[in-house]
């Protein structure tokens, strides 16, 4: 082997400290797959998470998505329609016969009270009373659609812009692009709903094509973390294996010099290491105040779901707090009739009132904290799901069927206008008539709030300059402050 | 208008604004965005003169000189057309750029060629050339090594020394088999010092199986296979892995490569006889399929034409994305915007896969079993045909007594007792029709009182509306149910119910076969209500409903107590005289022809042919119905076929139907505008890239060509020795998996948007010499392990990193992280418990939970232990919606993706994962057990032993040391945990 180079890149301690050096950058890209072809961004390979710079100044430094699975009727929660009221139990005119699992029957008024909330006096159900108090500081739009409506690829069409497999997710692109102010813990966490994954499961937060990197990782308060410690090996066992593997690995680097992805993976060694022992800290909750807790409901003896989802939240606040980039928090678990998510086709009141216990108090709190700890002024907070429902029930049936036509999500926190509400449905709330946004618009909006430009923020895959929002996009420019 | 004229209009009272000063600035500013060197929405660009003038691909050109006011371009810009202001976002043009842009139109816009930026010829692209004959440079050795050093040079740069012995041998082990050798492997190839011992070694490998199956691995990437179909319902595919084992098998046995393409194109139609020629199509079904676009939507309606659209896309992406390394994909919606590849290439190449859909596809795996069942399938098809010709005269002079009895076989059956010998239409239920199948409907019957019931026998309807026939409306999947509660509330008893058991497998149409549920007295099953609930309806043309003759239901006694009972439905389409409510309950239901009647009116028909033919003809139609039998008889000594899951004409019934009805006659393919299914254009026959001229872009075949001539021609033309993209992709392949990085750095991509060949001339000399010696893939790679190129050191070298920090020319060689299916393979090698059975189906390491509608994988419910996971890892089964964490985690292919060159990213997950998975953990158990056995005497033995298993070398005295007391304080295990981790054990140098 030739001798040792001095040539300062080759030492690593320089290396690490350094995190815009070239050789680790060109490494990257190579490993990236293809060299001078990468659009954006520059990734250090010892430091993938390392903070890097937006496209532009950006109004949020992190996100929180809370993603409800199964569809959530915008009827009876965020989109008033009074003149459903009037329609209720009479057949939609000139409707359709059919629609997705079955016939339709007549036109159902919204199973829950509205009433006007905050100083808007805007309209919104005693479904969720909680997250309706903060009505003022919701930015909505009401006039979303999706391209599917089955609920995996509405799922992968809300999280990745594609409705098929294999595209990476939303977090994924934006850790890919921003790294994460926090360097012992993961980028991107997920948080699956403690009833279940979601439909489509993994592909909600998977790498697609990005470097598996930039994959989220699942969390919970109630599961441990995979990979977070090996079965039968005790914590000093451990750290001895490390450390002998630390010192075999630089003696392995000291004598093949030259290539960053040794050092690389060593430091990603150390990371992991780092995270061993933050990860567990964050999901410590017996360091949360006896009031923190029954601010979420984390206490809630009578309603274990509830309570799990409650602490779900809490670890979201904790981790946002470390800086985390990406939390991604689901309400809502795989298709189950309607018995574990929203998917209410056929007892919606019923269900809803289940869900609606779970969600609202614990969601609404994480808002509140987030605010009080002056969180909310960096972050980006956003309610979304993957599609709508229809304004009739089923026939024969107490629920509503899916409707990607027209459904409501919404923001708030860093950059967002409080206190809008941006298109509309129609007068029954069936269709999106005013301002129509496709889910492309709603993803572009995330990412302008965090500086990016979503034309500008590209992966080359086969061939194609990859994006979130495929050939399509339009930031929404009327919900931004 | 004359000059005049022109003077003394206001806007040229002043000069006409000058095109580069004034003009350009203005589209620069607003325009460009969109429409300029970067973007061009709709094809249309304000940087080039010529399309600017001429319009995109509308074609409607958007400045008409000397005509400002009525130009598209300035009523765009001045917002005067709805839905096409421009810009669509951010500030609209002022007035004065307007207005400035107006009066340069108005002066006959004015644009100096200088100007336009100038459109290179899209057909001017190295890798549409032919391959070029290249000289190598003289050099001794091996002339990939000339061309190497030829460009080092003059860069000012020189390879790097060759690597040691026991890296070479990793390497190459490991590049070749991807395994590790043994220390033993690595101890002899180091004390060999015969002048060949390199080349014996590479010989030694090249004919291993291990060889086949590592390099299988590669192809399935770029193929993207896997084993369920994907999508939202993400079914298993179990049938998919003959084709992975045809890969495996295509590798070890060097098959040439143009036949591994034909194969894997058209190898029914070219190699009929051969199981390879069948399995290979499992090419064409690679990919994912949308199970419900195919078997819950038929293909009449939008969404199930997307969904065949779609699968089509698919077959043709992969088609050419695999074999020709171009992006056709890209012109499904608009021309491509980077290569010449028109839209209607794209559908051109639709239309060679048109007739196809994914299915399991009949075969033997045994050669001459299959080539006698291929054999005798045609020779069916040709008695059949034999017999219909030799037949037809003699129908037509038997007239219409002949006739007769057909009608008899095949008429309606009598169906009113009250008039035997009277064909009658069926009488019976028919429900409301609904535009989707999956709708909810019943029918019912008041019994009058609760009683016990026996049976319920559910009488199929006839109907010749769309050619349905007998069980027309019957209903698909089902359940029959009893309760005391008219509105089945409360109190209900299932008497039969198939749907939940087998949710997608749908009731076959039992024709006029009465259907009964099982039979059972004393079993609780009493009410004064029967129902009939149908989850899924029948098709009927472009709608679906749900009929039924009659329901009977028998008590105790075996009467029918329905008779005559009142009858409510869901909804009821009440259309006198045929169909009521009523009727269902009215005894009146069609009956089927007895056997004994049918195979009378067979001999009477008979009789009354050979009663108008001539001896020769009677002598004729003996031997061909003996003939017929023979075969009939000889197919049925067969044992049950194998499957392969492949691209075939498929025969369905219900809305997953193929073209088999229509005899796979390829689905017309139209140029559909903006990709959408329904705006179709202009019909396209089969053809292939217009971009390539060294043959016809469109195939010349006959009208009536069957479609498998249409996949011939594709493969023809994919194989055809002047086709340079076929040649050129592949060795850059082989190139890629041999250095970490092809000559082309984008393998899947050779056109505008991809890399440049670093070394073009390399490649065409080894794509050439590839092609004209057979196309033998070990002969390319003996060729690439032996140059000193391939043989360099991974060396550190300051000056060379200056110049070419990427080494893409190649001064030394580079250093790679084993991919996922390597590394877990290595480990098991390493641990002893590597199982090297070959081939068939895939070993699972998930549980899976609610199978019956879709599936969840479970992987964190398996056993990490399980010794059916410890075979390799190309034959593990795999699943595309949920896929297995830690190979995802170290970067494994996403089998939804074609993927042409891995990821290789270093992460805190994959540490992690390398250090506490339960695969991992379990394995260095194995490991500390395996070198316990094989030394069971000294702690140090053991921790030289399984060093030297890990990394291929012994731990020197300075590394022994710590490992052996780590080892005594820890354990074995926690040693063999360590060595797994170990970036010398991850990277190969």
């Amino acid at each position: 082997m030739n001798r040792i180079s001095s040539h300062p890149l080759l030492d690593r301690r320089q290396f690490l400290s350094n995190s815009a050096t070239a050789l680790g950058s060109i490494a990257l890209a190579s490993m990236l797959g293809h060299d001078g072809l990468l659009a954006s961004p520059a990734i250090n390979l010892a430091r993938p998470y390392a903070p890097r710079l937006p496209h532009f100044p950006a109004k949020a430094k992190n996100v929180v998505v809370i993603f409800c699975a199964g569809a959530v009727s915008q009827l009876e929660t965020w989109d008033y329609k009074p003149e459903l009221i009037k329609w209720d139990g009479k057949p939609l005119p000139g409707g359709p016969a059919v629609t997705f699992q079955g016939p339709a029957g007549d036109l159902a008024r919204p199973q829950y009270e509205f009433r006007p909330r905050g100083r808007s006096g805007k309209m919104v159900s005693d479904l969720i009373p909680h997250l309706a108090e903060l009505t003022d500081d919701l930015a909505f739009v009401h006039s979303l659609t999706s391209k599917s409506n089955t609920h995996g690829p509405a799922e992968n069409f809300l999280s990745t812009g594609f409705v098929l497999d294999g595209f990476p997710s939303l977090g994924s692109w934006v850790t890919y692009a921003l790294g994460s102010e926090n360097q012992d813990l993961p980028a991107y966490v997920s948080l699956p709903d403690p009833r279940g994954v979601p439909q489509n499961g993994s592909n909600n937060w998977g790498p697609g094509f990005l470097p598996a990197t930039f994959q989220g990782t699942t969390l919970s308060s109630k599961d441990p973390v995979r990979h977070l410690a090996a079965q039968g090996i005790s914590a000093e066992a451990d750290r001895a294996a490390r450390a002998l593997l630390g010192k075999m690995n630089e003696r392995h680097l000291a004598a093949n010099p030259g290539d960053g992805k040794l050092a690389a993976r060593i430091a990603s060694y150390e990371l992991a290491a780092r995270m061993q022992l933050s990860v567990p800290a964050i999901g410590d909750l017996s360091t949360e105040p006896a009031h923190i807790l029954k601010m979420y409901g984390a206490d809630d003896s009578q309603n274990a779901d509830k309570a799990a989802f409650a602490k779900n939240c809490i670890l979201a606040r904790r981790l946002i707090e470390k800086g985390v980039r990406f939390v991604q928090l689901f309400n809502g678990a795989y298709a189950s009739g309607g018995k574990l998510n929203w998917d209410g086709h056929n007892a919606l009141k019923e269900q809803y009132d289940i869900h609606a216990q779970i969600l609202d108090q614990p969601a609404a709190a994480l808002i509140r904290d987030l605010r009080q700890r002056g969180l909310l002024e960096e972050t980006l907070v956003v309610w979304c799901t993957e599609f709508g429902r229809m304004p009739f029930f089923q026939k024969g049936a107490k629920g509503r069927d899916h409707n990607p036509d027209g459904f409501t999500c919404w923001m708030t926190g860093a950059g967002v206008k409080p206190g809008v509400s941006h298109g509309a449905t129609d007068d029954l709330g069936q269709k999106a008539v005013k301002d129509i946004h496709p889910l492309y618009d709603f993803n572009a909006t995330i990412l302008h709030l965090l500086g990016l430009d979503h034309e500008r923020l590209t992966f080359e895959h086969n061939g194609v300059q990859r994006r979130l929002t495929n050939v399509e996009g339009h930031v929404i420019r009327d919900v931004l402050a | 208008m004359t000059l005049v004229a022109l003077l003394l209009t206001p806007a040229c009272a002043a000069a006409a604004p000058d095109f580069a000063s004034d003009v350009r600035p203005i589209f620069e500013a607003h325009c460009f965005k969109c429409h300029g060197p970067i973007k061009q929405k709709s094809g249309y660009r304000l940087d080039v003169r010529a399309i600017a003038l001429t319009g995109g691909e509308s074609g409607t050109p958007n400045i008409l000189p000397g005509r400002g006011a009525t130009s598209p371009l300035v009523k765009f810009i001045a917002g005067e057309v709805e839905d096409m202001k421009m810009p669509p976002e951010g500030e609209p043009l002022a007035p004065a750029e307007i207005a400035t842009i107006r009066a340069w139109i108005d002066a006959g816009a004015p644009w100096p060629e200088a100007a336009s930026a100038a459109v290179a010829d899209p057909l001017d692209w190295w890798s549409l050339q032919p391959l070029a004959t290249v000289t190598p440079p003289a050099s001794a050795g091996n002339p990939l090594d000339g061309f190497i050093r030829t460009q080092l040079a003059a860069r000012g740069l020189a390879p790097s020394p060759p690597a040691d012995a026991r890296t070479l041998c990793r390497r190459l082990h490991f590049d070749l088999t991807g395994l590790p050798p043994t220390p033993e492997d690595i101890a002899a190839f180091v004390a060999d010092s015969a002048p060949d011992a390199y080349a014996r070694l590479v010989e030694k490998l090249l004919a291993s199986p291990r060889y086949g199956e590592r390099w299988a691995r590669h192809w399935l990437d770029v193929v993207h296979y896997g084993d369920t179909h994907g999508y939202d319902k993400d079914k298993l595919r179990p049938n998919a892995w003959p084709y992975r084992d045809y890969v495996v098998r295509a590798f070890n046995t060097d098959k040439p490569y143009a036949r591994f393409v034909q194969e894997q194109i058209a190898g029914d139609v070219l190699f009929p006889s051969t199981a390879d020629g069948i399995e290979a199509l499992g090419f064409i079904s690679a990919g994912p399929w949308d199970f419900i676009g195919h078997a819950e939507v038929p293909e009449s309606k939008t969404d199930g034409k997307i969904a065949r659209h779609l699968d089509r896309d698919d077959m043709v992406a992969n088609t050419i994305g695999t074999f020709s390394s171009l992006t056709v994909h890209c012109a499904q919606c608009h021309n491509h915007k980077f290569d010449p590849i028109p839209q209607e290439d794209y559908y051109s190449l639709q239309a060679v896969f048109s007739a196809l859909d994914r299915t399991d596809r009949e075969y033997y795996r045994d050669d001459a079993r299959n080539a006698r069942f291929q054999n005798l399938r045609r020779e069916q098809r040709d008695t059949s045909a034999a017999l219909a010709a030799l037949e037809a005269p003699l129908r037509a002079q038997a007239g219409e007594a002949y006739a007769e009895i057909t009608r008899r076989l095949e008429r309606p059956p009598q169906s009113d007792p009250a008039n035997p010998g009277k064909p009658s239409p069926s009488r019976g239920y028919h429900s409301a029709l609904s535009s989707t199948p999956d709708a909810m409907k019943w029918v019912q019957v008041d019994l009058g009182e609760s009683v016990e019931i026996n049976r319920a026998t559910l009488l199929p309807a006839h109907d010749d509306f769309n050619g349905i026939g007998a069980g027309f409306g019957f209903p698909v999947r089902f359940k029959v149910e009893a309760s005391d509660d008219p509105a089945f509330q409360t109190g209900v008893k299932l008497l039969w119910q198939r749907y939940d058991q087998t949710f997608m497998a749908d009731f076959p149409n039992p024709g006029l076969t009465p259907f009964a549920t099982g039979g059972g007295t004393g079993d609780g099953i009493i009410g004064r209500y029967v129902r009939v609930t149908v989850t899924k309806l029948a098709p009927r043309k472009d709608d679906y409903m749900f009929a039924l003759a009659e329901l009977r239901v028998t008590d105790r006694a075996g009467k029918n107590i329905a008779l005559g009972r009142p009858v409510t439905a869901f909804d009821s389409i009440e259309s006198a005289p045929r169909w009521s409510r009523t009727h269902l309950t009215d005894g009146v239901a069609p009956s089927a022809l007895s056997a004994d009647e049918k195979q009378e009116l067979e001999r009477a028909r008979d009789a009354l042919l050979l009663g108008v033919s001539d001896e020769p003809t009677k002598q004729r139609r003996a031997q061909l119905l003996a003939e017929s039998t023979r075969i009939a008889a000889e197919l049925k000594t067969f044992p049950k076929p194998d499957l392969v899951y492949a691209g075939a004409i498929h025969t369905g019934s219900s809305n997953f139907k193929g073209t088999g009805t229509e005899g796979g006659r390829p689905r017309p393919i139209h140029v559909l505008a903006r990709g959408q299914v329904t705006t179709p254009g202009k019909p396209v026959g089969p053809g292939t890239l217009s971009a390539l001229t060294f043959s016809p872009a469109r195939f010349a075949l006959s009208p009536d060509a069957g479609e498998g001539e249409r996949r011939a021609a594709l493969a023809h033309w994919l194989t055809d020795p002047k086709n340079p993209l076929t040649w050129r992709s592949i060795v850059n392949r082989v190139w890629q998996y041999h250095f970490g990085r092809g000559l082309v750095d984008t393998p899947n991509d050779f056109g505008r948007n991809g890399a440049a060949p670093t070394h073009p001339e390399l490649l065409d000399w080894l794509a050439a010499d590839f092609r004209d010696s057979g196309g033998s893939l070990k002969s390319l790679h003996r060729r690439i392990v032996t140059s000193d190129t391939y043989r360099q050191a991974i060396t550190a070298n300051s000056a060379a990193e200056k110049i070419d920090s990427g080494n893409t020319l190649l001064w030394r060689q580079n250093r790679r992280k084993l991919e996922a299916e390597a590394l877990r393979d290595a480990i098991l090698a390493v641990s002893g418990k590597l199982d090297l059975t070959m081939g068939g189906p895939g070993w699972q390491d998930f549980v899976i939970e609610r199978p019956e509608h879709s599936p969840h994988f479970r992987y964190d419910l398996a056993n990490p232990d399980d010794p059916a996971t410890w075979r390799r890892s190309i034959y593990r089964f795999v699943a595309r919606s949920q896929t297995q964490p830690w190979m995802t985690s170290m970067d494994c292919a996403d089998p939804s993706m074609r993927v042409d060159k891995r990821n290789e990213s270093l992460s805190p997950l994959q540490a992690l994962a390398m250090l506490n998975n339960g695969f991992i953990v379990t394995q260095a158990q194995h490991l500390a057990a395996r070198v316990q056995s094989e030394h069971p005497h000294t702690l140090a033995a053991q921790v030289a032993r399984a060093h030297a298993l890990a990394l291929g070398r012994p731990p020197d005295a300075a590394a022994l040391a710590p490992l052996v007391r780590f080892a005594e304080a820890e354990g074995l295990p926690a040693l063999g945990r360590l060595l797994l981790n170990l970036n010398e054990f991850t990277f190969v140098d």
